[in-house]
């Protein structure tokens, strides 16, 4: 049995289609209008393995429909039904994609056979894709950032190869560094929305003020310092997946607007009062313990159900070992090649090591420990030394350093500016970029170090072990 | 292969398809005429009806030439045709 649409201004015609698929076992829907129905499998109201349709209608054309499935990448086989009048369009509709072509008068066995056949190359191309995809995964091929081959993390792999296809919505849960964004990009370039935008976001990044405008956008001068529309993320994230980063820290105000565009898929922007359709799916990730928080009062319950439909918990560095070394063998090439050295390789003392360490910043202090140690290496091997040159450096570093100036004016004093964001990029540095720690090692909340990261940044400068 | 009630309903349909080319007709009203022409044209020979399919293109292409004396010639035709489908509409 198959889903199958029928787009035919012909009513006579489109109830004997009908009646004859659905005693053939087909569940066919019949819509008279093209525009309609389009938009229906645009907003994947509708979701057809199979499309049948009219070459001539009035308000849209059988050669347009085909147009724009391929311009918004939407995949469905498209039987076209043309008058023995009208080959040309018939020839033209198979240029533009269609599976093939039906003439009038309509021999209904005919359509039978060419629908089958098609359902079944479909079907095939499908397999076909899954099969592909799974020994990509397998291989850790075509998946230039997903790196690791322990049962653990090919468990999260597993699960996310299985719910690309999905549109449910999935919280990626984990600490700090294990790779929440990456898995997130991985199910979105194994499901079909591949092809569209993904965009991500630090919901704790932003300022609370800002953040209900970057979402969903707003309307020219809906509000100060709004000088022109501006689109939202929902709106640039459109077909695609919109990645939330940090949702643990989304006020509870922006919370219930959330959930409004989970149930209704439809928002507005700031300052209009225009619905506009939201075919978005959403990632979520937070490395807080959201039932905690929902239980603490600061999380809603209703969209912590609606968020975590799939939920996937990625495993820290330390549960996962036999990681270590595929991951630094990964980020050793990847930085060799990025510095322009090449044959670089790690001593036993240093593969040692590597596998000794406790890894608090998972995945991402270990990038920065082998970026670090490249760049430091003077011969073909990498020492132990150069790996803990970090950990040398901080214990004989004076917590008064920050205060020194790259200046060799001995006269020039520094801003407090200067010296509170000195101070930021010694306590990142120390923690591994990781920011959770820095913010509470600092006592301020991480809003505040996001913006201060984002100062720093902006002048030009890094901020070490990011 | 036909379903034999998507028949029927096809039958019915074109009796209420005469009566508004009858009504058109008088109107001088051949855009009604024309469309309703061409839709028989379409569909008559996908249910069987070969003859229906050629009598939508007359009334087409009379609608279009606007040539009375064809069109009522035609009409009648649908008549005759109606009369004798009579025990497959409802």
């Amino acid at each position: 049995m198959a889903e199958i649409l029928l787009i035919e201004d012909d009513f006579d015609l489109a109830e004997m289609i009908q009646a004859f698929l659905k005693q053939k076992g087909h569940h066919c829907v019949h819509s008279e209008d093209p525009v309609t129905a389009l938009q229906h499998i645009q907003s994947e109201k509708l979701k057809p393995e199979l499309i049948l349709t009219d070459l001539k209608m009035p308000r849209m054309s059988g050669i347009e429909i085909l147009q724009q499935l391929k311009k918004n990448q939407i995949n469905i086989p498209v039987i076209v039904i043309t008058s023995n009048r009208s080959m040309e369009t018939a020839v033209e509709a198979i240029h533009e994609g269609a599976f093939d072509y039906v003439v009038k008068p309509l021999n209904l066995a005919q359509i039978l056979i060419t629908l089958e056949r098609a359902l079944y190359l479909s079907r095939l191309q499908g397999e076909n894709q899954t099969l592909k995809t799974a020994l990509q995964i397998k291989e850790g091929t075509n998946l230039p950032d997903v790196k690791g081959k322990s049962p653990q993390f090919l468990k999260v792999l597993e699960l996310a190869k299985r719910v690309a296809s999905s549109t449910a919505h999935i919280l990626v849960t984990g600490e700090s560094g294990t790779g929440k964004e990456v898995i997130a990009r991985t199910i979105h370039k194994l499901s079909a929305r591949a092809k569209k935008p993904f965009v991500a976001i630090n919901c704790s990044a932003i300022p609370e003020q800002l953040l209900e405008s970057e979402l969903f956008g707003h309307a020219k001068g809906s509000f100060t310092g709004a000088i022109d529309k501006k689109i939202g993320l929902f709106e640039e994230a459109e077909g695609g997946t919109l990645f939330l980063d940090e949702i643990g820290d989304l006020n509870l105000q922006l919370q219930a607007k959330l959930l409004r565009v989970l149930q209704e898929k439809k928002y507005r922007r700031v300052g209009e009062n225009q619905q506009r359709d939201a075919n978005v799916r959403v990632i979520s990730a937070t490395h807080k313990d959201l039932a905690e928080e929902v239980k603490k009062g600061n999380f809603r319950e209703d969209l912590f159900f609606r968020l975590n439909v799939i939920p996937i918990k990625i495993p820290t560095l330390r549960e996962r070992k036999e990681d270590i070394l595929p991951l630094a063998d990964f980020f050793l090439k990847k930085f060799s090649s990025l510095n322009g050295r090449d044959n670089l390789s790690f001593t036993k003392e240093a593969v040692q090591w590597l596998l000794s360490q406790h890894w608090k910043g998972n995945v991402r202090e270990l990038e920065n420990t082998i970026e670090r140690a490249v760049v430091l290496c003077q011969g073909n091997q990498i020492p132990v030394e150069d790996l803990r040159e970090f950990e040398a450096m901080e214990t004989t570093k004076s917590p008064l350093d920050f205060l020194d100036t790259a200046s060799a004016d001995p006269t020039e004093v520094l801003t407090l500016d200067q010296i509170t964001k000195n101070y930021i990029k010694l306590v990142l540095n120390k923690n591994n970029g990781a920011r959770e720690k820095t913010a509470k090692d600092l006592a301020i909340d991480r809003k505040t170090l996001y913006r201060k990261i984002q100062e720093i940044e902006a002048e030009g400068q890094t901020v070490g072990a990011l | 292969m036909i379903d034999q009630e998507v028949l029927k309903k096809y039958v019915t349909r074109r009796q209420e398809d005469f009566e508004k080319c009858l009504l058109a007709f008088a109107k001088r009203n051949y855009a009604d005429i024309e469309m309703i022409g061409h839709k028989m044209k379409g569909n008559g020979t996908t249910f069987g009806f070969p003859e229906l399919s050629e009598l939508g293109e007359s009334l087409e292409n009379g609608a279009v030439a606007k040539d009375h004396d064809l069109l009522k010639l035609k009409l009648d035709e649908f008549k005759v045709w109606l009369s004798g489908k009579s025990s497959l509409a409802h």
